[in-house]
């Protein structure tokens, strides 16, 4: 809750200034400043760890147990998944691994996965059913676990999954099963209205991820295939444009835009023929200056890159 | 729980079923220079998960029984855990096409329509082999070949003489292609597939691979064609209400898709054209059924209560 409070100051300052900047014609305006890239955050499947680190690999470290980690807009904290025996519960900690607060309780039967901050500060996540009817749709909720709300309707079959969302709360996320086919990016209003397909079926695309400005969505093509890469498109679905080429049978995947919007950082086992490991590059977000990072882990995935605070 | 997605539906429909309409037969004016009618012989089919998905796990083998149920006799006996099933009479009616793993990895045999003379026709390492089925010529099969590089299932199309020579895919491109039937004059080869990104849909191809085209849309989720002998129609299974399973026609090009079952409660899949074309034989929720080529009168002749495969042979 302090959070959100903190948040929503540095929010009205922020918009205080802006305004002001927009009143008075001239003079040095200082309106907002740059935003600067901060740390990476990844998962490992392989172990089930968060880690943190710098976009050229140093100050790598462990953060907590867990999966799928996305930081809040101010950079301090990052919401993330925790499986135990009793279900997938969404949590949140500071930056450096402490504080780590459970959001809610699952509903039993239903498993909650991929945290995301919205813009509002609420969290946008993923609640899935296993059993018959099987399926996932999005939901949101506040970081007390007050005012659960759906987004997308839960229908049998139908799998709603991979949710990034935009700056201006815009939703983009991955629907599984739909219509006949097998994976399409999506982007939604805020409020789950005018969910409009965005990739040719035949991308396989999913694990969508906003540029900054709200102009590109990123994603990763050749879901639960061999030979995926990543893209970059348009929100209503023009200029495609394709930045990774891996060959088959290696996959370049997750990419996640740098709050900077000049660079992506992603994962591939483009160097391992064997597929044993996936490693954590970052390029330009044009594509260009394809750089691996070391981690030493072997099995990088689920990556967030966060804001210097 | 974080793969990329959802494992896909299978392209196997577990399901329910009940009965339809709609005639199959001579249409228009024009004369189909059709095959001197054939008669219906013994039906074929096997009981168990013969299929890479969803299930190979359980038991599965290779039965004949008379059309009225009668007379049901076991041709395969393969030992458990190993598998036989899904068989395909030759078009002469004297031979039974089927795939097994008793020799390692998913093969194609073949075996008299008595059951003896079994014997696995192809060697292949590194691929399972599935839904064997003959050449109207009867002197090479078109097959389903498989392999699971990494763990994710590709598979082929692919053709072998009946002698087990020539084995070479007609389909590329690391999709899962599957359940490919010739048409009745040899020209056409009809598949489902998830190419495209599409759960399931059904494709048609000439036998050397070129001529590729979807035939049916993303909404019908379509798989196990089947030429009717006059190759007027192809008979297919749709998971469109899922997760109940349905059987449609539709011409062999893919115009005048027709639903020919209701079912409500029950799936009707896996359906097959008897050599007279006039009726259809499916599995309908784990039971071997009989339906009129109209999708209607469908009654039960043997209830095994487990995946039926089956395939009506002629009358020799």
């Amino acid at each position: 809750m302090t959070t959100v409070l903190r948040f929503r100051r540095r929010l009205a300052v922020v918009l205080a200034l802006a305004v002001t900047a927009a009143l008075v014609p001239s003079g040095p305006a200082r309106a907002s400043h740059p935003v600067r890239d901060g740390k990476i955050a990844i998962g490992s499947s392989s172990d089930a760890k968060i880690y943190s680190l710098n976009p050229d690999g140093s100050d790598f470290r462990e953060l907590a147990d867990g999966y799928t980690p996305d930081w809040s807009p101010d950079g301090r904290r990052i919401a993330f998944e925790v499986d135990d025996a009793t279900g997938d519960h969404i949590y949140t900690m500071a930056a450096d691994g402490t504080d780590q607060r459970p959001v809610f309780a699952d509903q039993p039967g239903y498993r909650d996965d991929i945290p995301r901050y919205a813009p509002d500060g609420r969290i946008v996540f993923a609640r899935c059913h296993d059993e018959q009817p099987e399926g996932c749709a999005l939901y949101s909720v506040r970081l007390d676990g007050t005012g659960l709300t759906a987004i997308t309707e839960f229908k049998d079959g139908i799998f709603d999954y991979w949710q990034a969302v935009a700056p201006d709360g815009r939703i983009a996320f991955a629907r599984f099963n739909a219509g006949g086919i097998q994976a399409q990016v999506y982007v939604a209003n805020a409020d789950g209205s005018h969910p409009q397909a965005i990739t040719d079926p035949a991308l396989l695309a999913t694990v969508p991820n906003w540029s900054p400005d709200g102009a590109r969505v990123t994603f990763g093509s050749n879901c639960c295939r061999l030979g995926g890469n990543v893209y970059t498109v348009s929100p209503r679905g023009t200029h495609l444009r394709q930045l990774t080429h891996t060959t088959y049978p290696l996959n370049s995947s997750d990419p996640a835009y740098s709050p900077s919007g000049t660079r992506i950082a992603f994962t591939s086992n483009r160097n391992h023929p064997d597929r044993c490991c996936t490693d954590l590059y970052v390029m330009s977000a044009d594509g260009t200056h394809q750089t691996l990072v070391l981690t030493g882990l072997t099995d990088v995935g689920h990556v967030a890159w966060g804001r210097q605070p | 729980m974080h793969r990329y997605g959802p494992v896909p539906r299978s392209l196997v429909a577990i399901g329910a079923a009940c009965a339809l309409v709609l005639t199959v037969g001579p249409t228009r004016g024009v004369a189909t220079p059709a095959a001197p009618a054939a008669h219906n012989g013994r039906i074929a089919y096997s009981v168990g998960p013969i299929l890479p998905e969803p299930d190979l796990s359980g038991a599965s083998q290779v039965f004949t029984v008379n059309p009225d149920g009668s007379d049901v006799r076991q041709l395969t006996h393969v030992a458990a855990p190993d598998q036989a099933g899904d068989p395909n009479y030759s078009p002469d009616g004297t031979r039974i096409a089927y795939v097994s793993n008793a020799g390692g990895t998913f093969q194609i045999w073949t075996m008299r329509a008595d059951g003896t003379g079994q014997r696995q026709l192809i060697t292949d390492p590194g691929h399972d082999a599935f839904v064997p089925r003959w050449a109207p010529d009867g002197k090479h099969l078109v097959y389903t070949r498989c392999t699971s590089p990494f763990g994710f299932a590709e598979c082929t199309i692919a053709i072998v003489g009946r002698d087990g020579h020539g084995v070479h895919d007609i389909t590329g491109g690391h999709w899962v292609d599957f359940d490919a039937r010739y048409s009745p004059d040899g020209r056409t080869i009809a598949f489902s597939s998830n190419r495209e990104g599409l759960l399931a849909a059904i494709w048609r191809m000439a036998p050397d691979g070129g001529g590729l085209r979807r035939l049916t849309g993303p909404d019908l989720e379509a798989f196990w064609p089947d030429y009717a002998p006059d190759g007027a129609h192809v008979l297919f299974t749709s998971n469109f209400e899922r997760p109940i399973s349905q059987i449609y026609t539709m011409t062999p090009n893919g115009k005048r898709v027709t639903q020919l079952t209701s079912f409500t409660d029950q799936s009707g899949d896996f359906a097959s054209y008897s050599p007279d074309g006039r009726q259809v034989v499916l599995d309908f929720n784990g039971a071997l059924a009989v339906m009129n080529a109209d999708g209607s009168g469908i009654h039960t002749i043997v209830s095994p209560d487990n995946l039926v495969l089956a395939d009506w042979g002629p009358r020799s």
